[in-house]
């Protein structure tokens, strides 16, 4: 009884969190787990090649 | 710049263009484990096909499929009478539709991602906000080389005043000089409705300063507003090629509109030389039959410029009046008939 009320109480919540409107955007657009991440975007960007003499003062 | 691609998480919930997902509009593989086969069969610019957006800006994507920016069609129509039929239809295929008409704007261009130039761009405006408008991220980049900084004073001039009060771009090219108004136009010239001067400043001639009255009244229908009120040099550019690209130099110039030979205004050089396009084997055999000169509305718009202050800078100066000493060498012979030759004023007038 106590497990099935404890259930009852936490459904409402927990249908928020699965079912609210962020968690399903995040759940189609796994491109925004790189593409939001200030760190990872950093890491995998690729700057541009410089030529040999490029870049000297 | 990696911050270019950076999205801004607080949109996702709010902004109904990520409802569908990434790859709704940009393709790829949203469950590719890595970079690499995440963007495979990746859209980079999805608005490229105006059908995106049309899926839901219906009626914006018809009409913008028409418009200037997206046609880019004014480019080709500048200078298709320099062609013969044959070299024309080399020039499209070449030349227009390789490099001229790369220069269309998307709708992303202007509303998600600063468009390149040169193939260097600023990314995303505002982190893939799709904003309505933010003309120092859309139109200084494509129009940076010539307008934009004129505008602002960046070329060198003082700012066109428009500027200094508050204004930008949008303020008088409206958004349907932008999406178009559903009519194929083949220049900005025939564009309805196209920003004019009139449209604001409409009482000419009914000034309370008598000199600036009569200035007005005498100038009216034989010299345009920016003949007088355009403040400072502007970007003239020099023998461009297709492999080297241009040069280019501040000037001044005054002379004929070669769209109307009644009125004076000032006039930019387009750096079309007979042998532009040698380098795609396209030749110009009419090359003489439009002028090098073009009229422009120079943004460096001022009240008071050294034209408003004496009529002896163009009576009697005659500064930056086109001459046939100063046309530009080896240049079309349509150009001698844009000098105009002033006249003094009489005295006793």
């Amino acid at each position: 009884m106590g497990n099935k009320s404890l259930l009852l109480f936490l459904a409402p919540a927990l249908f928020s969190l699965l079912y609210s409107s962020s968690t399903i955007a995040a759940g189609k657009n796994n491109c925004l787990v790189c593409h939001t991440s200030d760190a990872t975007m950093k890491l995998l960007y690729k700057p541009p090649a410089m030529g040999v003499s490029e870049g000297e003062g | 710049m990696y911050k270019g691609y950076l999205v801004d998480k607080n949109l996702v919930a709010k902004d109904p263009h990520f409802a569908m997902g990434c790859t709704f509009c940009h393709k790829g593989n949203e469950n590719g484990g890595a970079k690499e086969s995440a963007h495979k069969d990746l859209v980079k610019r999805p608005s490229d096909n105006l059908k995106t957006c049309g899926m839901c800006h219906r009626q914006i994507a018809d009409t913008y499929g028409k418009s200037l920016h997206y046609t880019t069609i004014g480019q080709r129509q500048g200078v298709m009478k320099r062609f013969s039929p044959t070299e024309l239809k080399q020039f499209d295929e070449k030349v227009f539709q390789q490099s001229c008409r790369s220069c269309h704007a998307s709708c992303g261009g202007c509303h998600v991602k600063a468009p390149p130039v040169g193939g260097i761009g600023l990314g995303l405006i505002q982190g893939h906000k799709f904003v309505k408008k933010d003309e120092g991220k859309t139109c200084a980049f494509c129009h940076g080389g010539r307008v934009y900084p004129e505008y602002t004073g960046e070329y060198g001039g003082k700012p066109d005043v428009h500027y200094q009060k508050g204004m930008l771009c949008m303020d008088c090219h409206k958004k349907s000089d932008m999406h178009g108004d559903g009519s194929t136009y083949l220049s900005k010239q025939d564009v309805k409705d196209r920003p004019a001067c009139t449209n604001c400043h409409s009482k000419l001639g009914q000034e309370a300063k008598l000199t600036t009255r009569a200035a007005h009244t005498r100038h009216k229908g034989k010299v345009t507003c920016y003949g007088c009120h355009a403040s400072a040099e502007y970007r003239q550019c020099y023998n461009c090629h297709l492999d080297t690209g241009s040069t280019a130099k501040p000037g001044f110039l005054l002379g004929l509109n070669p769209r109307d030979r009644k009125t004076l205004t000032t006039l930019r050089l387009i750096p079309t030389v007979r042998d532009s396009f040698k380098h795609a084997g396209v030749a110009m055999s009419n090359f003489d039959s439009l002028p090098n000169y073009w009229d422009t509305p120079a943004h460096n718009i001022r009240k008071r410029t050294d034209r408003t202050r004496s009529c002896d800078a163009c009576h009697t100066d005659k500064t930056g009046l086109l001459t046939r000493e100063t046309l530009v060498e080896k240049g079309s012979k349509a150009n001698e008939g844009l000098i105009y030759n002033i006249k003094p004023i009489p005295i006793n007038k």
